[in-house]
Protein backbone atom coordinates (compact mmCIF):
# COMPACT_ATOMS: atom_id res chain seq x y z
CA UNK A 1 0.00 0.00 0.00
CA UNK A 2 1.44 3.37 -1.03
CA UNK A 3 1.01 6.14 1.51
CA UNK A 4 0.34 9.60 0.09
CA UNK A 5 2.79 12.32 1.13
CA UNK A 6 1.31 14.53 3.82
CA UNK A 7 0.35 18.02 2.59
CA UNK A 8 2.46 20.86 3.98
CA UNK A 9 0.61 23.38 6.14
CA UNK A 10 1.97 26.30 4.14
CA UNK A 11 4.00 25.97 0.96
CA UNK A 12 5.46 28.94 -0.97
CA UNK A 13 7.19 28.00 -4.21
CA UNK A 14 9.20 30.63 -6.11
CA UNK A 15 6.71 33.34 -5.13
CA UNK A 16 7.26 36.91 -6.31
CA UNK A 17 4.97 39.80 -5.50
CA UNK A 18 5.25 43.52 -6.29
CA UNK A 19 2.79 46.39 -5.72
CA UNK A 20 4.49 48.43 -8.44
CA UNK A 21 7.77 47.79 -10.20
CA UNK A 22 9.97 46.81 -7.25
CA UNK A 23 9.16 43.40 -5.78
CA UNK A 24 8.25 43.28 -2.08
CA UNK A 25 8.85 39.54 -2.04
CA UNK A 26 11.19 38.00 -4.58
CA UNK A 27 11.41 34.35 -5.55
CA UNK A 28 10.67 33.03 -2.08
CA UNK A 29 10.23 29.35 -1.30
CA UNK A 30 9.61 27.65 2.04
CA UNK A 31 7.43 25.02 3.67
CA UNK A 32 5.89 24.75 7.11
CA UNK A 33 4.66 21.31 8.12
CA UNK A 34 1.31 20.51 9.77
CA UNK A 35 1.52 20.77 13.55
CA UNK A 36 4.45 23.22 13.50
CA UNK A 37 4.11 26.67 14.94
CA UNK A 38 6.01 29.29 13.01
CA UNK A 39 6.78 32.96 13.37
CA UNK A 40 7.34 35.49 10.61
CA UNK A 41 9.86 38.15 11.63
CA UNK A 42 11.56 40.93 9.74
CA UNK A 43 12.06 44.69 9.53
CA UNK A 44 9.32 47.18 8.62
CA UNK A 45 8.69 47.13 4.89
CA UNK A 46 10.32 43.71 4.66
CA UNK A 47 7.14 42.06 3.34
CA UNK A 48 5.57 40.52 6.49
CA UNK A 49 2.11 42.01 5.91
CA UNK A 50 2.28 41.17 2.21
CA UNK A 51 3.03 37.57 3.13
CA UNK A 52 -0.04 37.48 5.41
CA UNK A 53 -2.22 38.88 2.63
CA UNK A 54 -0.87 36.25 0.23
CA UNK A 55 -1.63 33.48 2.74
CA UNK A 56 -5.17 34.84 3.20
CA UNK A 57 -5.72 35.07 -0.55
CA UNK A 58 -6.20 38.85 -0.45
CA UNK A 59 -3.29 39.28 -2.86
CA UNK A 60 -2.28 37.10 -5.80
CA UNK A 61 1.43 36.66 -6.58
CA UNK A 62 2.78 37.72 -9.96
CA UNK A 63 4.61 34.42 -10.19
CA UNK A 64 5.00 31.21 -8.21
CA UNK A 65 2.45 29.13 -6.32
CA UNK A 66 1.13 29.18 -2.79
CA UNK A 67 -0.57 26.18 -1.20
CA UNK A 68 -2.27 26.26 2.19
CA UNK A 69 -3.02 22.72 3.33
CA UNK A 70 -2.69 21.64 -0.29
CA UNK A 71 -5.16 24.19 -1.66
CA UNK A 72 -4.91 27.63 -3.23
CA UNK A 73 -5.31 30.39 -0.56
CA UNK A 74 -8.69 31.41 -2.00
CA UNK A 75 -10.09 27.96 -1.21
CA UNK A 76 -8.41 27.52 2.16
CA UNK A 77 -9.29 30.91 3.69
CA UNK A 78 -12.05 29.39 5.84
CA UNK A 79 -9.51 27.07 7.46
CA UNK A 80 -7.43 30.05 8.57
CA UNK A 81 -8.45 32.03 11.65
CA UNK A 82 -7.03 35.51 11.20
CA UNK A 83 -6.28 37.94 14.04
CA UNK A 84 -5.27 41.39 12.72
CA UNK A 85 -2.74 43.61 14.49
CA UNK A 86 -4.73 46.81 14.27
CA UNK A 87 -8.47 46.62 14.45
CA UNK A 88 -9.94 49.97 13.56
CA UNK A 89 -13.61 50.25 14.33
CA UNK A 90 -16.28 52.86 14.71
CA UNK A 91 -16.91 53.18 18.49
CA UNK A 92 -20.46 54.42 17.95
CA UNK A 93 -21.41 51.37 15.85
CA UNK A 94 -23.86 49.21 17.84
CA UNK A 95 -22.01 45.91 18.00
CA UNK A 96 -21.90 43.54 20.97
CA UNK A 97 -18.97 41.25 21.70
CA UNK A 98 -21.14 38.15 21.00
CA UNK A 99 -22.22 39.48 17.59
CA UNK A 100 -18.61 40.31 16.81
CA UNK A 101 -17.41 36.79 17.68
CA UNK A 102 -20.28 35.32 15.64
CA UNK A 103 -18.79 37.03 12.58
CA UNK A 104 -16.12 34.32 12.75
CA UNK A 105 -18.82 31.86 11.61
CA UNK A 106 -19.27 33.62 8.26
CA UNK A 107 -18.53 31.22 5.45
CA UNK A 108 -19.32 28.26 7.74
CA UNK A 109 -23.06 28.96 7.90
CA UNK A 110 -25.92 29.50 5.42
CA UNK A 111 -28.16 32.47 4.64
CA UNK A 112 -30.40 34.04 7.25
CA UNK A 113 -29.83 33.94 10.98
CA UNK A 114 -26.96 32.28 12.77
CA UNK A 115 -27.79 28.71 13.74
CA UNK A 116 -27.60 27.09 17.17
CA UNK A 117 -24.31 25.46 16.09
CA UNK A 118 -22.90 28.90 15.23
CA UNK A 119 -23.87 30.22 18.64
CA UNK A 120 -22.38 27.21 20.39
CA UNK A 121 -19.09 27.61 18.49
CA UNK A 122 -18.96 31.33 19.32
CA UNK A 123 -19.73 30.71 23.01
CA UNK A 124 -17.10 27.96 23.18
CA UNK A 125 -14.49 30.29 21.63
CA UNK A 126 -15.43 33.05 24.08
CA UNK A 127 -15.17 30.63 26.99
CA UNK A 128 -11.76 29.49 25.75
CA UNK A 129 -10.56 33.10 25.65
CA UNK A 130 -12.22 33.90 28.99
CA UNK A 131 -14.41 36.65 27.53
CA UNK A 132 -17.80 34.95 27.97
CA UNK A 133 -18.78 37.51 30.61
CA UNK A 134 -18.34 40.30 28.02
CA UNK A 135 -20.93 38.85 25.59
CA UNK A 136 -23.44 41.69 25.96
CA UNK A 137 -20.87 44.49 26.18
CA UNK A 138 -20.47 46.88 23.27
CA UNK A 139 -17.14 46.55 21.46
CA UNK A 140 -16.38 50.17 22.36
CA UNK A 141 -16.76 49.43 26.10
CA UNK A 142 -13.99 46.86 26.48
CA UNK A 143 -10.25 47.41 27.04
CA UNK A 144 -7.47 46.90 24.48
CA UNK A 145 -6.37 43.61 26.10
CA UNK A 146 -9.96 42.31 26.19
CA UNK A 147 -10.38 43.33 22.55
CA UNK A 148 -7.30 41.31 21.64
CA UNK A 149 -8.83 38.22 23.26
CA UNK A 150 -12.17 38.90 21.58
CA UNK A 151 -10.39 39.09 18.21
CA UNK A 152 -8.81 35.69 18.85
CA UNK A 153 -12.21 34.32 19.95
CA UNK A 154 -13.68 35.49 16.63
CA UNK A 155 -10.89 33.67 14.78
CA UNK A 156 -11.47 30.51 16.85
CA UNK A 157 -15.26 30.60 16.32
CA UNK A 158 -14.71 29.57 12.70
CA UNK A 159 -13.07 26.27 13.83
CA UNK A 160 -9.80 27.04 12.03
CA UNK A 161 -6.95 24.63 11.42
CA UNK A 162 -4.40 27.44 11.31
CA UNK A 163 -4.42 30.45 13.62
CA UNK A 164 -2.72 33.39 11.89
CA UNK A 165 -1.91 36.28 14.22
CA UNK A 166 -0.34 39.61 13.33
CA UNK A 167 1.70 40.98 16.27
CA UNK A 168 -0.41 39.21 18.90
CA UNK A 169 1.36 40.78 21.89
CA UNK A 170 1.22 44.37 20.65
CA UNK A 171 -1.74 45.31 22.90
CA UNK A 172 -0.87 43.01 25.78
CA UNK A 173 0.91 44.32 28.87
CA UNK A 174 3.72 42.49 30.68
CA UNK A 175 1.41 40.93 33.28
CA UNK A 176 -0.97 39.67 30.63
CA UNK A 177 1.80 38.43 28.36
CA UNK A 178 2.57 35.37 30.50
CA UNK A 179 -1.09 34.33 30.50
CA UNK A 180 -1.20 34.98 26.79
CA UNK A 181 1.73 32.65 26.13
CA UNK A 182 0.08 29.92 28.22
CA UNK A 183 -3.06 30.38 26.22
CA UNK A 184 -1.23 30.07 22.91
CA UNK A 185 0.56 26.94 24.15
CA UNK A 186 -2.86 25.47 24.94
CA UNK A 187 -4.23 26.44 21.52
CA UNK A 188 -1.18 24.94 19.85
CA UNK A 189 -2.37 21.52 21.02
CA UNK A 190 -5.48 21.98 18.85
CA UNK A 191 -4.12 23.78 15.77
CA UNK A 192 -1.06 25.16 14.01
CA UNK A 193 -0.18 28.73 14.93
CA UNK A 194 1.48 31.22 12.61
CA UNK A 195 2.43 34.57 14.08
CA UNK A 196 4.01 37.75 12.86
CA UNK A 197 6.12 39.33 15.55
CA UNK A 198 9.01 41.67 16.13
CA UNK A 199 9.36 40.16 19.61
CA UNK A 200 12.36 37.85 19.81
CA UNK A 201 11.30 36.57 23.24
CA UNK A 202 7.98 35.55 21.74
CA UNK A 203 9.83 33.73 18.96
CA UNK A 204 12.07 31.67 21.20
CA UNK A 205 9.41 30.56 23.65
CA UNK A 206 6.52 29.80 21.35
CA UNK A 207 7.60 28.55 17.98
CA UNK A 208 9.60 25.84 16.27
CA UNK A 209 10.27 27.52 12.93
CA UNK A 210 11.15 31.13 12.17
CA UNK A 211 10.55 32.71 8.77
CA UNK A 212 12.90 35.69 8.42
CA UNK A 213 11.47 38.01 5.76
CA UNK A 214 13.22 40.92 4.14
CA UNK A 215 12.22 40.74 0.47
CA UNK A 216 13.66 37.24 0.46
CA UNK A 217 13.07 34.52 3.03
CA UNK A 218 15.38 32.48 5.23
CA UNK A 219 13.81 29.67 7.24
CA UNK A 220 15.39 28.84 10.61
CA UNK A 221 14.79 26.38 13.39
CA UNK A 222 14.34 28.36 16.59
CA UNK A 223 17.50 26.90 18.10
CA UNK A 224 19.63 28.06 15.16
CA UNK A 225 18.67 31.74 15.49
CA UNK A 226 21.77 33.73 16.37
CA UNK A 227 22.62 37.37 16.87
CA UNK A 228 24.36 37.32 13.47
CA UNK A 229 21.22 35.99 11.79
CA UNK A 230 19.19 38.89 13.22
CA UNK A 231 21.82 41.46 12.26
CA UNK A 232 21.80 40.13 8.72
CA UNK A 233 18.00 40.26 8.59
CA UNK A 234 17.62 43.77 9.99
CA UNK A 235 20.70 45.06 8.12
CA UNK A 236 22.55 46.73 11.00
CA UNK A 237 23.75 46.60 14.55
CA UNK A 238 21.05 45.43 16.96
CA UNK A 239 20.77 45.95 20.68
CA UNK A 240 19.21 43.31 22.90
CA UNK A 241 17.03 44.48 25.74
CA UNK A 242 16.43 42.04 28.55
CA UNK A 243 12.95 42.34 29.97
CA UNK A 244 13.35 41.30 33.58
CA UNK A 245 9.61 41.41 34.21
CA UNK A 246 9.08 38.54 31.80
CA UNK A 247 9.67 35.08 33.19
CA UNK A 248 12.76 33.59 31.69
CA UNK A 249 14.35 36.97 30.98
CA UNK A 250 13.03 37.23 27.43
CA UNK A 251 14.80 39.56 25.07
CA UNK A 252 13.49 41.88 22.37
CA UNK A 253 15.22 43.18 19.31
CA UNK A 254 15.46 46.96 19.24
CA UNK B 1 -56.00 72.57 16.97
CA UNK B 2 -55.89 68.95 15.84
CA UNK B 3 -59.66 68.48 15.62
CA UNK B 4 -59.72 69.29 11.90
CA UNK B 5 -56.85 66.85 11.28
CA UNK B 6 -58.57 63.96 13.07
CA UNK B 7 -61.95 64.77 11.47
CA UNK B 8 -60.42 64.67 7.97
CA UNK B 9 -58.51 61.53 8.87
CA UNK B 10 -61.76 59.78 9.79
CA UNK B 11 -63.72 61.18 6.81
CA UNK B 12 -64.22 58.32 4.28
CA UNK B 13 -64.73 60.81 1.44
CA UNK B 14 -61.44 62.60 2.10
CA UNK B 15 -58.60 60.11 1.53
CA UNK B 16 -55.68 62.58 1.22
CA UNK B 17 -54.79 62.77 4.91
CA UNK B 18 -55.32 59.04 5.38
CA UNK B 19 -53.08 58.27 2.40
CA UNK B 20 -50.42 60.64 3.71
CA UNK B 21 -50.47 59.01 7.14
CA UNK B 22 -50.31 55.49 5.67
CA UNK B 23 -47.51 56.59 3.32
CA UNK B 24 -45.54 57.92 6.30
CA UNK B 25 -45.93 54.63 8.17
CA UNK B 26 -45.10 52.49 5.13
CA UNK B 27 -42.11 54.61 4.16
CA UNK B 28 -40.82 54.54 7.75
CA UNK B 29 -39.78 50.89 7.25
CA UNK B 30 -37.26 51.44 4.41
CA UNK B 31 -36.24 54.83 5.86
CA UNK B 32 -35.41 53.29 9.23
CA UNK B 33 -33.63 50.20 7.91
CA UNK B 34 -31.67 51.78 5.07
CA UNK B 35 -30.98 54.88 7.19
CA UNK B 36 -29.35 52.61 9.78
CA UNK B 37 -26.93 51.28 7.17
CA UNK B 38 -26.24 54.78 5.82
CA UNK B 39 -25.43 56.10 9.32
CA UNK B 40 -23.40 53.04 10.35
CA UNK B 41 -21.31 53.09 7.17
CA UNK B 42 -20.92 56.89 7.28
CA UNK B 43 -22.17 57.24 3.69
CA UNK B 44 -24.66 60.11 4.22
CA UNK B 45 -22.78 62.14 1.63
CA UNK B 46 -23.34 59.41 -0.98
CA UNK B 47 -27.06 59.24 -0.12
CA UNK B 48 -27.34 63.04 -0.38
CA UNK B 49 -25.63 62.99 -3.80
CA UNK B 50 -28.05 60.31 -5.07
CA UNK B 51 -31.02 62.33 -3.76
CA UNK B 52 -29.90 65.46 -5.60
CA UNK B 53 -28.97 63.60 -8.80
CA UNK B 54 -32.56 62.30 -8.92
CA UNK B 55 -33.72 65.75 -10.11
CA UNK B 56 -31.85 65.10 -13.38
CA UNK B 57 -33.94 61.96 -13.98
CA UNK B 58 -37.18 63.68 -13.02
CA UNK B 59 -36.46 66.62 -15.34
CA UNK B 60 -35.34 64.37 -18.23
CA UNK B 61 -38.43 62.16 -17.97
CA UNK B 62 -40.78 65.20 -17.95
CA UNK B 63 -38.98 66.68 -20.95
CA UNK B 64 -38.95 63.44 -22.98
CA UNK B 65 -42.58 62.73 -22.02
CA UNK B 66 -43.62 66.17 -23.31
CA UNK B 67 -41.80 65.60 -26.61
CA UNK B 68 -42.71 61.97 -27.28
CA UNK B 69 -45.95 61.49 -25.39
CA UNK B 70 -44.66 58.32 -23.71
CA UNK B 71 -46.98 58.11 -20.73
CA UNK B 72 -44.96 55.33 -19.06
CA UNK B 73 -41.97 57.63 -18.71
CA UNK B 74 -43.27 59.38 -15.59
CA UNK B 75 -41.10 61.34 -13.12
CA UNK B 76 -40.99 58.32 -10.75
CA UNK B 77 -39.51 56.08 -13.48
CA UNK B 78 -36.92 58.75 -14.31
CA UNK B 79 -36.06 59.17 -10.64
CA UNK B 80 -35.61 55.40 -10.09
CA UNK B 81 -33.38 55.04 -13.19
CA UNK B 82 -31.20 58.04 -12.25
CA UNK B 83 -30.94 56.99 -8.60
CA UNK B 84 -29.80 53.48 -9.52
CA UNK B 85 -27.36 54.75 -12.15
CA UNK B 86 -25.82 57.34 -9.77
CA UNK B 87 -25.57 54.72 -7.00
CA UNK B 88 -23.75 52.34 -9.34
CA UNK B 89 -21.43 55.11 -10.57
CA UNK B 90 -20.63 56.31 -7.04
CA UNK B 91 -20.09 52.72 -5.90
CA UNK B 92 -17.70 52.08 -8.77
CA UNK B 93 -15.77 55.28 -8.09
CA UNK B 94 -15.54 54.61 -4.36
CA UNK B 95 -14.14 51.13 -5.05
CA UNK B 96 -11.70 52.09 -7.78
CA UNK B 97 -10.70 55.74 -7.29
CA UNK B 98 -10.78 56.25 -3.52
CA UNK B 99 -8.72 59.45 -3.59
CA UNK B 100 -11.19 61.19 -5.94
CA UNK B 101 -14.36 59.83 -4.35
CA UNK B 102 -15.64 63.07 -2.79
CA UNK B 103 -14.91 65.10 -5.94
CA UNK B 104 -16.75 62.66 -8.20
CA UNK B 105 -19.69 62.48 -5.76
CA UNK B 106 -19.90 66.31 -5.77
CA UNK B 107 -19.83 66.31 -9.57
CA UNK B 108 -22.71 63.78 -9.78
CA UNK B 109 -24.65 65.85 -7.21
CA UNK B 110 -24.18 69.10 -9.19
CA UNK B 111 -24.74 67.62 -12.68
CA UNK B 112 -27.97 65.95 -11.51
CA UNK B 113 -29.38 69.14 -10.01
CA UNK B 114 -28.42 71.46 -12.87
CA UNK B 115 -29.48 69.15 -15.69
CA UNK B 116 -32.80 68.57 -13.91
CA UNK B 117 -33.46 72.31 -13.67
CA UNK B 118 -32.49 72.80 -17.35
CA UNK B 119 -34.80 69.99 -18.52
CA UNK B 120 -37.68 71.41 -16.42
CA UNK B 121 -37.02 74.91 -17.85
CA UNK B 122 -37.26 73.57 -21.41
CA UNK B 123 -40.36 71.42 -20.77
CA UNK B 124 -43.54 73.08 -22.15
CA UNK B 125 -46.07 74.19 -19.54
CA UNK B 126 -45.47 75.29 -15.98
CA UNK B 127 -43.76 72.80 -13.66
CA UNK B 128 -42.83 73.99 -10.19
CA UNK B 129 -39.43 72.52 -9.22
CA UNK B 130 -40.35 73.22 -5.56
CA UNK B 131 -42.66 70.17 -5.66
CA UNK B 132 -39.64 67.95 -6.20
CA UNK B 133 -37.21 69.92 -4.06
CA UNK B 134 -39.43 69.91 -0.97
CA UNK B 135 -41.96 67.12 -1.74
CA UNK B 136 -45.59 66.87 -0.67
CA UNK B 137 -46.84 63.84 1.19
CA UNK B 138 -50.45 65.04 0.73
CA UNK B 139 -50.42 64.44 -3.04
CA UNK B 140 -49.44 60.76 -2.90
CA UNK B 141 -51.78 58.45 -4.84
CA UNK B 142 -52.84 54.88 -3.94
CA UNK B 143 -50.34 53.73 -6.60
CA UNK B 144 -47.56 55.52 -4.69
CA UNK B 145 -48.69 53.73 -1.51
CA UNK B 146 -48.43 50.36 -3.22
CA UNK B 147 -44.97 51.18 -4.53
CA UNK B 148 -43.89 52.22 -1.01
CA UNK B 149 -45.28 48.99 0.45
CA UNK B 150 -43.52 46.86 -2.19
CA UNK B 151 -40.21 48.66 -1.66
CA UNK B 152 -40.54 48.37 2.11
CA UNK B 153 -41.18 44.62 1.84
CA UNK B 154 -38.19 44.21 -0.49
CA UNK B 155 -35.90 46.07 1.92
CA UNK B 156 -37.12 44.03 4.92
CA UNK B 157 -36.67 40.72 3.07
CA UNK B 158 -33.18 41.67 1.87
CA UNK B 159 -32.16 42.68 5.38
CA UNK B 160 -33.47 39.46 6.94
CA UNK B 161 -31.82 37.18 4.37
CA UNK B 162 -28.46 39.02 4.25
CA UNK B 163 -28.42 40.41 7.81
CA UNK B 164 -25.10 38.77 8.79
CA UNK B 165 -23.36 39.59 5.55
CA UNK B 166 -24.49 43.24 5.47
CA UNK B 167 -23.49 43.67 9.11
CA UNK B 168 -20.02 42.26 8.41
CA UNK B 169 -19.57 44.46 5.32
CA UNK B 170 -20.59 47.54 7.34
CA UNK B 171 -18.42 46.79 10.37
CA UNK B 172 -15.30 44.97 9.17
CA UNK B 173 -15.01 44.82 5.40
CA UNK B 174 -11.55 43.22 5.41
CA UNK B 175 -12.63 40.34 7.64
CA UNK B 176 -15.83 39.83 5.63
CA UNK B 177 -13.75 39.52 2.46
CA UNK B 178 -11.40 36.99 4.10
CA UNK B 179 -14.44 34.91 5.13
CA UNK B 180 -15.50 34.69 1.49
CA UNK B 181 -18.22 37.37 1.51
CA UNK B 182 -18.43 39.10 -1.88
CA UNK B 183 -18.13 42.57 -0.44
CA UNK B 184 -18.53 44.37 -3.77
CA UNK B 185 -21.85 42.62 -4.44
CA UNK B 186 -23.17 43.57 -0.99
CA UNK B 187 -21.85 47.13 -1.27
CA UNK B 188 -23.71 47.61 -4.56
CA UNK B 189 -26.81 45.94 -3.07
CA UNK B 190 -26.72 48.43 -0.21
CA UNK B 191 -26.26 51.37 -2.56
CA UNK B 192 -29.15 50.07 -4.67
CA UNK B 193 -31.38 49.98 -1.59
CA UNK B 194 -30.23 53.50 -0.69
CA UNK B 195 -31.10 54.68 -4.22
CA UNK B 196 -34.63 53.25 -4.17
CA UNK B 197 -35.28 54.54 -0.64
CA UNK B 198 -34.08 57.98 -1.65
CA UNK B 199 -36.67 58.05 -4.47
CA UNK B 200 -39.37 57.35 -1.88
CA UNK B 201 -37.96 60.04 0.40
CA UNK B 202 -38.11 62.53 -2.45
CA UNK B 203 -41.88 61.98 -2.76
CA UNK B 204 -42.39 62.33 0.99
CA UNK B 205 -40.10 65.22 1.99
CA UNK B 206 -38.41 66.25 -1.27
CA UNK B 207 -34.84 66.21 -2.57
CA UNK B 208 -33.38 68.86 -0.25
CA UNK B 209 -34.72 67.37 2.98
CA UNK B 210 -34.44 63.67 2.09
CA UNK B 211 -31.07 63.12 3.71
CA UNK B 212 -32.28 64.43 7.09
CA UNK B 213 -35.15 61.92 7.35
CA UNK B 214 -32.85 59.13 6.19
CA UNK B 215 -30.07 59.74 8.69
CA UNK B 216 -31.30 61.63 11.76
CA UNK B 217 -33.80 59.05 13.12
CA UNK B 218 -31.12 56.34 12.74
CA UNK B 219 -28.55 58.59 14.42
CA UNK B 220 -30.97 59.13 17.34
CA UNK B 221 -31.65 55.39 17.62
CA UNK B 222 -27.88 54.71 17.60
CA UNK B 223 -27.58 56.38 21.02
CA UNK B 224 -29.87 53.76 22.59
CA UNK B 225 -28.90 50.59 20.72
CA UNK B 226 -26.48 47.74 21.47
CA UNK B 227 -27.22 45.86 18.26
CA UNK B 228 -27.83 47.03 14.73
CA UNK B 229 -31.33 45.46 14.54
CA UNK B 230 -32.30 47.44 17.65
CA UNK B 231 -31.11 50.58 15.85
CA UNK B 232 -33.26 49.63 12.83
CA UNK B 233 -36.38 49.04 14.93
CA UNK B 234 -35.81 52.26 16.90
CA UNK B 235 -35.29 54.18 13.70
CA UNK B 236 -38.49 52.80 12.09
CA UNK B 237 -40.52 53.73 15.20
CA UNK B 238 -39.01 57.23 15.21
CA UNK B 239 -39.75 57.68 11.48
CA UNK B 240 -43.40 56.67 12.10
CA UNK B 241 -43.62 59.15 14.95
CA UNK B 242 -41.91 61.98 13.04
CA UNK B 243 -43.85 61.65 9.77
CA UNK B 244 -47.23 61.40 11.57
CA UNK B 245 -46.46 64.22 14.00
CA UNK B 246 -45.12 66.37 11.16
CA UNK B 247 -48.36 65.77 9.26
CA UNK B 248 -50.54 66.44 12.31
CA UNK B 249 -48.71 69.70 13.09
CA UNK B 250 -48.58 71.03 9.53
CA UNK B 251 -52.10 70.14 8.39
CA UNK B 252 -54.18 72.48 10.60
CA UNK B 253 -51.64 75.31 10.28
CA UNK B 254 -51.35 74.92 6.48
CA UNK B 255 -47.55 74.67 6.60
CA UNK B 256 -45.41 72.54 4.25
CA UNK B 257 -45.44 69.03 5.80
CA UNK B 258 -41.92 68.11 4.66
CA UNK B 259 -40.38 71.20 6.25
CA UNK B 260 -42.28 70.71 9.53
CA UNK B 261 -41.29 67.02 9.67
CA UNK B 262 -37.61 67.78 9.11
CA UNK B 263 -37.57 70.68 11.57
CA UNK B 264 -39.07 68.36 14.17
CA UNK B 265 -36.50 65.65 13.30
CA UNK B 266 -33.57 68.05 13.48
CA UNK B 267 -34.69 69.51 16.84
CA UNK B 268 -35.20 66.03 18.30
CA UNK B 269 -31.73 64.97 17.13
CA UNK B 270 -30.08 68.05 18.64
CA UNK B 271 -31.97 67.57 21.92
CA UNK B 272 -31.03 63.87 22.19
CA UNK B 273 -27.38 64.58 21.24
CA UNK B 274 -27.18 67.27 23.90
CA UNK B 275 -28.82 65.01 26.49
CA UNK B 276 -26.43 62.20 25.60
CA UNK B 277 -23.36 64.48 25.78
CA UNK B 278 -24.42 65.83 29.21
CA UNK B 279 -25.09 62.29 30.45
CA UNK B 280 -21.71 61.11 29.15
CA UNK B 281 -19.90 64.02 30.80
CA UNK B 282 -21.70 63.26 34.08
CA UNK B 283 -20.72 59.59 34.01
CA UNK B 284 -17.07 60.48 33.13
CA UNK B 285 -16.86 62.79 36.15
CA UNK B 286 -18.24 60.07 38.43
Amino acid sequence: MVSLPEEALICFEKVTFAYGKDPVLEDISFEIQVGDSACIIGPNGGGKTTMIKLILGQLIPQSGTIRIMGKAPKYSALQVGYVPQHFQFDPSFPMTVLDFVLMGRLGRTGWGRYTRLDRESAEKAMYEMDVQNLATFRMSNISGGQRQRVLIARALAGDPEILLMDEPTSHVDAAMETRFRELLSRLHLQMSILTVSHDHGFVSSMVKRVICVNRTVVLHDTESLTNEAFQKLYGGELRWVNHDHCPGGDAHVH
Amino acid sequence: MFTEFFQDLADPDFPLVRHALIAGFLAAVPFGIVGTYVVSMRISYIAAAIAHAVLGGIGASLFIQSRTGWSWLNPMAGAVATALFSAFLIGWVSRHAKQREDTVISAIWAIGMSSGLLFIAKTPGYIDPMTFLFGDILILSPRDLWMTAILGSGVVMTCIVFYKELLAVCYDREFAEIRGIRINVFYYLLLGMVALTVVLLVSVVGIVLAIALLTLPAAIAEFFSRKIWQMMVGSVILCCFLTSTGLALSYPTDLPTGAVTILLTGCLYLFVSLFHAVKLRGSTRL
